[in-house]
């Protein structure tokens, strides 16, 4: 039996589902923007604490809009703090963090990628493993092992430790990128007479490139971030990278936060201009393989 | 659809380059410009005189705003006293000090030849670690007599550290916002409540600072440590914990008492000390260096700042010592007694309190500094802090005293449930017992 929907019928039905549609938007849109408040508006209280004048930061109801600007915290922060130069320390370190795990990352992603070896899959495994355990676990050991090789003080050896860290997740994401490269390509590279270094680096790379980035990314905010084993492996103020800097705000009774407010701008500053620049090849490079066709 | 390489050096993907030569010039230039930075640090950053050995004191002093220059003046001095040694800071700020230095004993020493140290772990260095040189014969040589409160630095008749800053817990109160409402500091529990009450005029004024947010865990801890006391309570005797004791629990029923008649709630510590700055919040109940944090932030609070005892019948508080320990561990152990005794001298300590604040001496210091005895003379906000009854966390804590943060953390973790209306101080400590009494099995 087939039924026949009346005109009246289907408009109805047309109506009632546009209105179940407009209904989802909506209600997709304000998950949006309460996802969107919850994760931004930390960070909008850091700036707008940063910039106004300290006496409406603590009236109740609390502002919400700037009223005012004051430029004193930066000032402050500026005058009393090397702050450049902790944030070059940052970013020495953190260069040399993303360049050590490019050199390491790709060679290693190419082998669980693409060659076949008796204990591949238990190499990757052990890799992930090695994320399991926590940095305090490791922290003392660490420090153990670098003061018999004489590496405290030293923020290259900082940098390879980090480097370290990062590896086997970085490891997992540019594999996940080779993996999307459909295997023809890579064949018939090697049938061409490419041997395996040259498929890699003419052929598969130049392919993957939003996995390179991807995993640039996740290596310098990483980097950039840390704290446990630079204040464990750091002492010399003078080489006080951007996360122990600000750490020396933090004081027993005294932490004057609004300046706090302002470092927290100013260290944020460098990791979004670099975010904003690649941006659009991370979601590519962190999804890669995730679907195969 | 596929792409076929035609050959090894071809580069099939040059279509698809997607990464700009201006990126990569940034991070090269960032790396050349850290690099520059690095070297330059690297190579200027060693200024000793020739010749001199490097004396490394560790502490969290140097990252304290208004007191790290009466440190500096010492270190100074101590460099122009004498042409061998030369002294310099090491370490973390107070926040993160504790783990650091505890990380760095269990990797087999601490980096530093002088070590200044928290009362907890001053005692783990001294008997956990057993890192400390004894300090007697600076005490002889010297003459001194350290106070009451060393006793918890002594190991077999042998005194490990000297107090380089003593602080104790007192009532700091702003004498202007008291006279406005027509009430005096309280002597007693109920008193206080009322006080705090009365001065309170939400959310424009505020009748007491007290630390309430777990995100200030370590400040939280130091402050409400002392909430044991108002009833005589402790926290722990040897090895069993009395989260849950009558006294403990009527103490810390009195602190949520305060709380609900007049703190900041849910406000962060950094904030609330500006609120006291500010002139907005009547009392704290806070260590003497909160009245140097106080001037510092706003000077001119600083003449209405007046202290008085703990309000309730022992005036027993918290006396926390921060000793200065020469380490065994160092190269220079003759170097660090040598800057340990030189900061002790009379005249010395007396420039560094004077110039600090600090009001609780490590000896006797004002019978042998007449410069001292006047400088406190002319402090009418130190009473309190003197007329306090000093207790040492040791004694409080019993054996907990080596694990304190996390015996804190776990008072406070379940303290937090009772801070809720009609939450109940018995029930959280019930549960705050039982997860101590498995921690006493890890001593």
């Amino acid at each position: 039996m087939s039924a026949t929907l009346l005109p009246e019928q289907r408009a109805s039905a047309r109506s009632a589902a546009d209105r179940a549609a407009a209904l989802g938007a909506v209600l997709r849109a304000a998950l949006i923007l309460i996802v969107c408040f919850v994760v931004l508006f930390p960070v909008y209280w850091m700036v707008l604490n940063a910039i106004q004048p300290g006496e409406f930061s603590l009236t109740w109801p609390p502002a919400l809009i700037p009223r005012g600007l004051e430029w004193s915290n930066f000032a402050r922060l500026f005058e009393d703090k090397p702050i450049v130069e902790w944030l070059l320390m940052s970013t020495y370190v953190a260069a040399i963090v993303v360049v050590v795990t490019l050199i390491v990352v790709v060679p290693a992603a190419y082998a669980l990628s693409r060659l076949r070896w008796r204990g591949r899959n238990l190499l990757g495994l052990f890799l992930l493993f090695t994320q399991i355990m926590p940095g305090a676990m490791i922290v003392a050991p660490e420090l153990t092992l670098f003061r018999a090789f004489g590496w405290t003080d030293n923020l290259t050896m900082l940098a390879l430790l980090h480097a370290a860290f990062v590896v086997p997740l970085c490891t997992w994401i540019l594999k996940a990128s080779f993996d999307a490269v459909p295997g023809e390509i890579v064949e018939a590279a090697l049938v061409d007479g490419c041997n395996h270094w040259q498929t890699l680096f003419s052929v598969v790379l130049p392919l993957t490139r939003p996995g390179l980035v991807a995993v640039s990314v996740v290596a310098f905010f990483f980097s950039w971030n840390e704290y446990l084993f630079s204040s464990a492996l750091i002492t010399r103020s003078g080489l006080y990278t951007g996360s122990l800097g600000l750490a020396t705000l933090i004081t027993q009774l005294d932490t004057p936060l609004f300046v706090l407010m302002a470092a927290g701008v100013t260290f944020s500053v460098l990791p979004i201009l670099f975010y904003l620049a690649i941006q659009r090849h991370i979601l590519r490079g962190l999804t890669a393989g995730a679907v195969k066709g | 659809m596929t792409t076929k390489p035609r050959s090894c050096s071809a580069s099939p993907a040059n279509s698809i380059s997607l990464m700009k030569p201006t990126r990569r010039q940034l991070l090269a230039g960032a790396t050349a410009i850290g690099g520059g930075v690095l070297a330059s640090t690297l190579t200027g950053g060693r200024s000793f005189a020739a010749g001199r050995k490097t004396l490394k004191v560790m502490s969290w002093e140097q990252f304290q705003p208004g007191e790290k220059d009466g440190w500096n003046a010492v270190f100074d001095k101590f460099n122009q006293s004498q042409s061998e040694y030369e002294v310099e800071w090491t370490g973390w700020p107070a926040g993160q000090y504790i783990s650091n230095v505890v990380i760095q004993a269990q990797a087999g020493g601490i980096d530093a030849d002088v070590l200044m140290a928290m009362p907890d772990l001053a005692a783990q260095v001294i008997r956990k670690f057993k890192l400390a040189e004894p300090l007697d014969p600076i005490v002889s040589d010297l003459g001194i007599t350290p106070s009451g409160g060393h006793d918890f630095l002594r190991e077999d008749g042998k005194l490990y550290g000297l107090s380089a800053i003593d602080v104790n817990f007192a009532l700091v109160y702003n004498k202007a916002l008291f006279a406005e409402a027509g009430v005096e500091p309280a002597t007693d529990q109920d008193g206080w409540v009322d006080t705090t009450a009365k001065l309170t005029n939400r959310p424009d004024q505020f009748g007491i600072a007290l630390t309430n947010n777990i995100s200030d865990g370590g400040e939280w801890w130091f402050q409400l440590q002392n909430f044991c006391l108002p009833y005589d309570g402790k926290w722990a005797e040897g090895k069993t914990p009395l989260a849950n004791s009558p006294e403990t629990v009527k103490g810390l029923e009195l602190w949520k008492r305060l709380y609900e008649a007049g703190v900041p709630q849910g406000t962060a510590q950094s904030a609330i000390m500006k609120l006291t700055a500010d002139g907005r919040v009547a009392q704290a109940f806070g260590v003497n260096p909160t009245v140097v944090v106080l001037r510092a932030t706003n000077p001119e609070i600083y003449p209405d700042l007046l202290s008085a005892p703990p309000p309730w019948p022992s005036k027993r508080s918290l006396d926390r010592i921060h000793p200065l320990m020469a380490l065994k561990s160092s190269k220079h152990v003759d170097g660090a007694m040598e800057f340990i005794k030189f900061t002790m001298q009379p005249d010395i300590m007396a420039a560094l309190m004077e110039k600090n604040l600090y009001v609780i001496p490590p000896y006797d210091l004002a019978a042998k500094s007449e410069s001292f005895k006047n400088f406190l003379a002319d402090k009418p906000w130190v009473s309190g802090f003197q007329e306090a009854k000093q207790v040492s966390p040791i004694d409080v804590m019993g054996d907990f005293a080596y694990v304190d943060d996390q015996f804190g953390r776990i008072v406070m973790q379940n303290f937090q449930r009772a801070m809720q209306p009609g939450g109940s101080v018995k029930d959280a400590m019930d549960a705050a017992q039982k997860q101590l009494e498995a921690l006493s099995a890890k001593l």
